[in-house]
């Protein structure tokens, strides 16, 4: 009866979801590549960062950096060996996961609020080094870019008409919707292994981590290199989300790393749901969704939209939300946060769950969360 | 009572906080298969003593010996992988889980040790663990799908005793099981506390319920400002003039 | 290969992406069979063209005045108001009724001066609203990303407000142009001024912005100041938006130097002219020597922030609202009819820009880029305020005259902060492709895009 319980279920409903994206999200104004590949990417950065904060409850400020970290590799990777995005994708996680496991191996000493602001640190000390110590590696504020003369010893015969070789899928061009494609694919394999995790003895000492570290000392749980390794894949979700993020768009910048984007999949994360699987996804979506559309917003195209009203009153209503669009759309954004967090604590996941009980749908548990 | 069925020896332990010497030169050895339960006013040190045995509190001198191994200084995982399990004062149960997940997280820390990275395995296939913890729930009468964080706090206690249970500890460490339990709930706690040694195992109780601690235990220590002011059988204490000036009240 | 011809590499691709989308439609592979060039308008009545400047960030000002520039522009392209700098273009194919019979559209992106956001708002602009050109930007390290990504899918990138070498230099692009000039210019025109007003003997210490047009207009000037037998103290990078640079300042009053060269823009500048000025170093006197401050690259915007500051501070500008000729100040009564204040350098080039990209268009009779780019190459025009310039095919950077200006002691507005000290012919400011500031580069071919 409840498709959402079983696995099979879930997979097939998530993946129809997201590859018919392209579909159900033209009509609002979302169906075109790049924010397509946004939605992607983030779900999978905030797929990986649930793994870390919803299980275990440990709060990252940091993860940033493991994004960061996977797009550099990925941009060297198609430097210096090929622009087949697998091997990218490869170096990307692997560099990430080694970088976490350092960070997490440091970081990891402490928690609560000191974790959080230990894992802060260091994702500042790495944008600071990719902004501007480790120029010779990151290209600094201008960011890591591909260029005609690079060497690429793997495909040294190929060239290519547009000056600039593309990234590729073995011969399939990884921009546009071919990327969008890709990354979905990705998504959804990240999805199910997440799926996986949360339903494994392994997720549940997790979950019992969160619930009651001291308990799960006495009852004989190592939980450090538990912890280690969760923050581990985390970091290694994250560095493949910024290994898409460059495979889609071949270049890498040091603002990737800066804490407001670490900022951002916390809040993607509480927003959907931390714990719940379906949550991060949602919640990646409807910030990208939101930046896209608000952000784009300014006087001409206010004053277009309420054009309906009456000029007075035209004008006062585009005073008033002004400031909450365009440029200053992150003030919504912290409205948003901040309805969510008074009124959903559990997020929007949390709210649908409601919805569905009020509306006496006999589904006597909510479909996903973390049970 | 030989030497070898010795199962843990609390060897001149002593722990102090500042100037407060809450344990003092302790000494104490507890036999294979038998209840000890440690009776003493609120404050002597008993849960201090406790805590000295799971690794929670490291002794300022002195030493545990379990089985035959010094865990003093061992870390509270190693102590309960080596086979010490305790049910605390104020519950430690996983609020958040449900009954059934509570119960399966020791059973998955005795079968797959303290670290195991399978994050690919399906715990619903679990099946050995899953039937296990369902036995164990019917045994202490709570609901497998209940949300632990729910229940009543003699459940809360019940469901604690379980997770203690399912691991098969060689050494159970009991703070208080009966604290804050009906009279009938504590009835039907004794009897499985009397169930369970019949299967051999080790235990060690705090109480304060004199019913509770005459109907269980084979031997007493009580303990009085950190130290042990009398020890032997329930009789022998009962009958101890100092143990009624002390504790029992005359 | 100007020639688009589908090859079987194409049908690889939609075959593949086909399969992927299982039963998804195929209307999202309708560009790659049905137009020639990505966002080829068609029959529609209008063309799109994206804006990217920065609206917020150490930036802001001079993107708003570039937003205003393209807002100009449009109007007077599609024939609307006084037609501004339409009137005195020469050669101009324009007819004031939109580019080839298209009225123009425009949409807009906050680039946030951040390369990742700049990227994301272009993307956005090409992919869902249809530009076909992309113009704008108030940053090197911007500009020189949003090139790149222009390039790979496919559109024009006319470049707004970047001074860095290498926007036309290591990293030029062949659907890239850039109109205003750069370090290596500012450093020739200011040469000899500096010589001149300040003499041969002089210890230079460099605050430089963190970033690729700090680091080139830093390597330009220090060259041309040494050529005239200036020494370097020392070279010191600044975060950009730091705000506060007393920090950077202090070790400037110890070090022995006695000229301090400022390679910052916007309120960076603003800042680190300022708080200088506030620490007393232009009241001292080190080894005989005025202590003196340089701002290579000045704007009016920038000027006017700094106040009283500027003083008697020289600068190279690329243009400025109080040049006489024909097509300043046509450009300059629109702009002030329009927004009741004159425009700065930024809102110039921007504006320029624009009306040069349309009459390429118009020019080669397409949108196509490669078309474009060929009617841009080696073209050479006036009447843009900054008299005769060639757009150069080998590095498509625009060759002009440059101005050094000087802060004005006395100003009759708020408007009137700089005064032209010497207007550089465009002979003494060229340089060689290869030259080594801009070594290292390659066109490339041109792309067209598909989609
Ligand atoms: N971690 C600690 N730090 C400081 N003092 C402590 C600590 N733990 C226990 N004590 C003190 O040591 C003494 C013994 O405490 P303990 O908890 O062992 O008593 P108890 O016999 O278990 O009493 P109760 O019957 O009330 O549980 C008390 O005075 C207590 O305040
Ligand atoms: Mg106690």
């Amino acid at each position: 009866m409840n498709i959402m319980k079983s696995e099979i279920g879930m997979m097939v409903v998530f993946t129809i979801v997201i590859l018919t994206m392209p579909l159900w999200l033209a009509p609002i104004g979302a169906g075109y590549p790049d924010l397509l590949q946004k939605f992607a990417i983030f779900g999978l950065f905030a797929i990986g960062y649930n793994i870390l904060f919803g299980l275990t409850g440990y709060l990252s400020f940091g993860h940033a950096a493991f994004l960061g970290i996977g797009s550099y590799a990925a941009v060297w990777s198609f430097k210096l060996l090929t622009m087949n995005v697998l091997p990218a994708i490869l170096f990307g996680v692997v560099c990430s996961g080694i970088f976490a496991f350092c960070i997490g191996y440091v970081s990891l000493r402490r928690s609560g609020i000191y974790f959080s602001i230990l894992t802060l640190a260091f994702a500042q000390m790495s944008y600071n080094l990719a902004y501007s110590v480790l120029t010779p590696i990151t290209n600094g504020e201008t960011g890591l870019q591909l260029t005609i003369n690079d060497p690429r010893i793997l495909d040294a015969a190929v060239t290519s008409a547009t000056g600039l070789p593309s990234t590729t899928l073995f011969g399939l061009s990884m921009s546009g919707y071919s990327g969008f494609y890709f990354c979905a694919v990705v998504l959804i394999i990240g999805f199910f292994i997440a799926l996986r995790i949360s339903r494994s003895p392994f997720g549940l000492v997790l979950k019992g981590i969160k619930s009651n570290q001291t308990r799960m000392k006495y009852t004989g749980f190592n939980t450090r290199p538990y912890m280690i390794t969760a923050f581990v894949i985390s970091g290694m979700y994250a560095g493949l989300a910024g290994s898409l993020m460059a495979v889609t768009d071949p270049l890498a910048g040091a603002e990737r790393m800066q804490w407001t984007a670490s900022g951002e999949v916390v809040l993607m994360t509480i927003l959907g749901g931390a714990g719940t699987l379906v949550g991060p996804v949602l919640g990646a979506g409807l910030i990208k969704y939101f930046e896209n559309i608000f952000s784009a917003f300014n006087d001409k195209s206010l004053h277009e939209l309420f054009s309906f009203l009456p000029e007075i009153l035209e004008n006062g209503v585009v005073a008033i939300i002004r400031p909450f669009v365009g440029e200053g759309w992150h003030l919504m954004l912290g409205l948003l946060f901040m309805l969510i967090i008074i009124f959903l604590p559990g997020g929007v996941m949390k709210g649908i769950d409601r919805i569905k009980t009020k509306f006496g749908s006999k589904s006597e548990k909510p479909a996903e969360q973390s049970e | 009572m030989s030497v070898e069925d010795t199962v843990l020896h609390i060897a001149d332990v002593h722990k102090s906080f500042g100037g407060l010497h809450a344990l003092s030169d302790i000494d104490l050895s507890v036999q294979k298969g038998t209840t000890h339960a440690i009776i003493g006013p609120n404050g002597a040190g008993k849960s201090t003593l406790l805590n000295v045995c799971i690794g929670r509190l490291i002794p300022d001198r002195g030493a545990v010996v379990f089985d035959g191994k010094e865990l003093t200084g061992k870390s509270p995982h190693e102590i309960n992988q080596a086979g010490v399990a305790r049910v605390f004062q104020t519950p430690e149960i996983f609020t958040d889980l449900t009954v059934m997940d509570n119960v399966i997280v020791p059973i998955l820390s005795k079968k797959d040790g303290s670290y195991k990275f399978n994050p690919m395995q399906n715990l619903a296939h679990r099946k050995d663990a899953r039937d296990q913890a369902m036995e164990l729930i019917e045994d202490v009468g709570l609901h497998p799908d209940d949300h632990a964080g729910s229940l009543s706090r003699g459940d809360k206690r019940r469901l604690e005793l379980a997770m203690c249970l399912s691991q098969h500890p060689k050494l159970l460490l009991l703070d208080e099981p009966t604290a804050g339990m009906s009279r009938h709930d504590t009835n039907s706690t004794i009897e499985l506390l009397k169930k369970i040694k019949e299967r051999g195992m080790t235990k060690v109780v705090i109480e304060h319920d004199m019913h509770v601690v005459f109907s269980l235990a084979d031997k007493i220590s009580v303990l009085a400002e950190g130290k042990i002011i009398a020890e032997g059988t329930p009789e022998e204490v009962k009958a101890n003039p100092v143990v009624q000036e002390a504790y029992l009240g005359g | 290969m100007k020639q688009p011809k589908i090859n079987r590499r194409d049908v690889l691709k939609g075959g593949a992406a086909l399969g992927l989308a299982g039963a998804a439609p195929m209307f999202f592979t309708r560009n790659a069979y049905a137009a020639s060039y990505l966002n080829d308008p068609g029959n529609a009545a209008t063309v799109t063209l994206g804006f990217n400047v920065p609206q917020t960030g150490a930036y802001a000002d001079e993107g708003a005045d570039e937003l205003r520039a393209y807002e100009l522009a449009v109007q007077h392209i599609n024939g609307e108001g006084d037609g501004g700098m339409l009137n005195t273009m020469q050669p101009s194919a324009l007819k004031g009724n939109g580019i080839l019979g298209k009225k123009v559209e425009y949409v807009t992106g906050d680039t946030q001066t951040k390369s990742d956001a700049a990227r994301a708002s272009a993307k956005r602009m090409i992919e869902k609203d249809g530009a076909v050109m992309i113009t704008g930007g108030s940053s090197s390290g911007v500009a020189i990303a949003v090139q790149g990504l222009c390039q790979e899918a496919g559109v024009i990138f006319m470049a707004g407000l970047t001074h860095s070498n290498d926007t036309t230099g290591k990293d030029k692009r062949r659907n890239g142009f850039r109109h205003f000039f750069n370090g290596y210019m500012s450093g020739q025109a200011l040469g000899p001024v500096l010589e001149k007003a300040y003499g041969k003997e002089r210890n230079a210490y460099h605050l430089t912005a963190d970033y690729t047009w700090g680091w080139t207009q830093e390597a330009s000037i220090k060259a041309s100041t040494e050529n005239i037998g200036w020494k370097t103290n020392n070279t010191v990078k600044t975060p950009v938006g730091a705000g506060d640079f007393s920090q950077y300042i202090t070790p400037v009053l110890n070090s022995g130097a006695d000229t301090l060269i400022l390679n910052h823009y916007g309120k960076d500048m603003i800042n680190s002219l300022t708080q200088a000025v506030q620490f007393g170093l232009r009241d001292k006197n080190v080894n005989g020597n005025d202590f003196v401050i340089v701002v290579p690259l000045y704007s009016r915007l920038m000027a006017q922030g700094a106040g009283e500051n500027v003083k008697g501070i020289f600068g190279s500008t690329n243009w400025h609202w109080s040049l006489p000729d024909e097509g300043s100040q046509a450009f300059v009564k629109s702009f002030g009819q329009a927004y009741g204040f004159p425009p700065s350098q930024a809102a110039h080039t921007c504006y320029v820009q624009a009306l040069l990209y349309a009459d390429a268009c118009e020019r080669a009779g397409t949108f196509m880029p490669c078309e474009v780019v060929g009617a841009l190459e080696g073209h050479k025009f006036d009447g843009m305020g900054n008299g005769p310039t060639e757009y150069r095919a080998e590095d498509h950077q625009c060759f002009k005259d440059v101005l050094v200006v000087k802060g004005k002691e006395n100003p009759s507005s708020q408007f009137d902060v700089l005064e032209v000290v010497e207007v550089t012919p465009r002979a003494q400011v060229e340089y060689a492709p290869d030259n080594e500031f801009f070594a290292g580069g390659d066109l490339g071919p041109c792309n067209n895009g598909s989609a």
